[in-house]
């Protein structure tokens, strides 16, 4: 009797190793992380959100002359404080606010209007379906009635084709444009709606812009 | 000694499943529509958010993403309610807004229960903006139209949304 004991308690112990070893790979593999992963953000600062008190202490120690700059200008904002701004804190959020989110980069920047060279170029290409294209137009005309009194826009054009539509717009500025968006992103229409507006020379006169309504769906779901 | 080595194996095999991300990283959210934003007032009904306005109301609900349930991971969206209006539909939409210098937004086709459709409504919008890389670093929200007061059928209803990720 005493042998298969000892053999059962041989292949606890072996299966509790295995499981230990398991345990250890797994959670190493979990570790790493692969660079040029789909889902990881791709700018240095976001890298290091997740960062633990201990990284941050090694932080501190590689970037030592960023951490002394940034010292030296709390130290300025400090002692010159004429306007009784707390320059020191201000700088302190902007380089927390570094620190843990990644920041607009000019490479997003340029990927979206590079996407709506696409969304233009998208609509362009097609041909015009003139009964749906005049239908949808007027669908447009109406939706976008009531979103033009409240966001103090003019529509200045509508050119539908076969399932897309450019709008043309007018704000009175762009800061108006800015702050309501929305209301001709989110319209009765049950068509896909994408809106950028670059910054303008002149801020203060009237606006245009461009929103391009994406019906392809809607259209290929309908009889 | 083959005992043992597959004992081993069969020990470190299991845990390795057990704990390694890829393979248990799979998880879903579940989302109240009482954490949603309108312009106007929202009623807290028994089965969601709802109003007794004569037209559509626009609703917006955050998607908070996290560096462990990304947008781009999403592969369901579930909107939840109480369509009530003979001649409206509840719709939805996944949108994102653009975090750039520019202003700007982006929303996916709006899926729609249907104007003649009245009962418990599940809305699986398109989520063709929210897994385009190109916007992984925008802000995702839902937007959520509930449809107008029916004098007959009285208020629709939002109850919220899911998501899931595989």
């Amino acid at each position: 009797m005493s042998v298969p004991w000892r053999t059962a308690a041989r292949l606890a112990a072996v299966l509790f190793a295995g499981a230990l070893g398991g345990g250890v790979g797994a959670t190493a593999i979990a570790q790493y992380k692969p660079t040029g992963h789909e889902y990881e953000p791709r700018t240095p600062s976001s890298t290091v959100r997740d960062l633990r008190s201990r990284d941050m202490l090694i932080l501190a120690g590689e970037h030592g002359d960023v951490l002394r700059r940034l010292s030296a200008l709390e130290d300025a904002g400090a002692s010159s404080s004429a306007n009784g701004d707390d320059a020191a804190d201000v700088v302190r959020r902007t380089a927390e606010r570094t620190l843990a989110m990644p920041e607009p980069t000019p490479e997003h920047d340029r990927e979206l209007q590079a996407e709506r060279e696409n969304w233009a170029r998208a609509h362009a290409d097609e041909s015009k379906d003139e009964p749906w294209a005049q239908k949808t137009a007027a669908d447009v005309s109406n939706a976008l009635r009531p979103a033009a009194e409240r966001a103090r826009f003019v529509v200045r054009s509508i050119d539908c084709r076969t399932t897309r539509c450019r709008v043309e717009l007018e704000w009175p500025s762009y800061a108006v444009a800015a702050a309501t968006f929305g209301e001709v992103l989110h319209t009765s229409l049950s068509c896909g709606s994408a809106i950028l507006l670059d910054p303008p020379v002149d801020p203060t006169a009237p606006y245009r812009g461009w929103v391009m309504y994406d019906c392809e769906e809607i259209r290929a779901a309908s009889p | 000694m083959k005992l043992y080595v597959g004992s081993f194996l069969v020990g470190m095999v299991a845990t390795s499943i057990g704990l390694y991300p890829g393979l248990s990283q799979a998880a879903w959210k579940r989302v109240e529509s009482f954490s949603c934003r309108s312009e106007s007032p929202l009623f807290a009904q028994g089965d969601g958010v709802s109003h007794n306005s004569s037209s559509d109301r626009y609703l917006f609900c955050s998607f908070e993403e996290a560096d462990t349930f990304t947008k781009t991971s999403v592969t369901s969206l579930n909107l939840h309610g109480r369509d009530r209006s003979t001649a409206r539909g509840a719709r939805g939409a996944a949108c994102v807004t653009l975090w750039s210098t520019s202003a700007g937004g982006i929303c996916g086709t709006y899926q729609d229960s249907g104007n003649a459709f009245t009962g418990e409504y599940g809305l699986t919008p398109s989520l063709s903006i929210w897994s385009n890389p190109i916007y992984g670093n925008d802000f995702a929200y839902v937007s959520v139209i509930i449809p107008p007061y029916d004098a007959v059928n009285g208020m629709s209803t939002f109850r919220g949304y899911s998501v899931i990720k595989p």
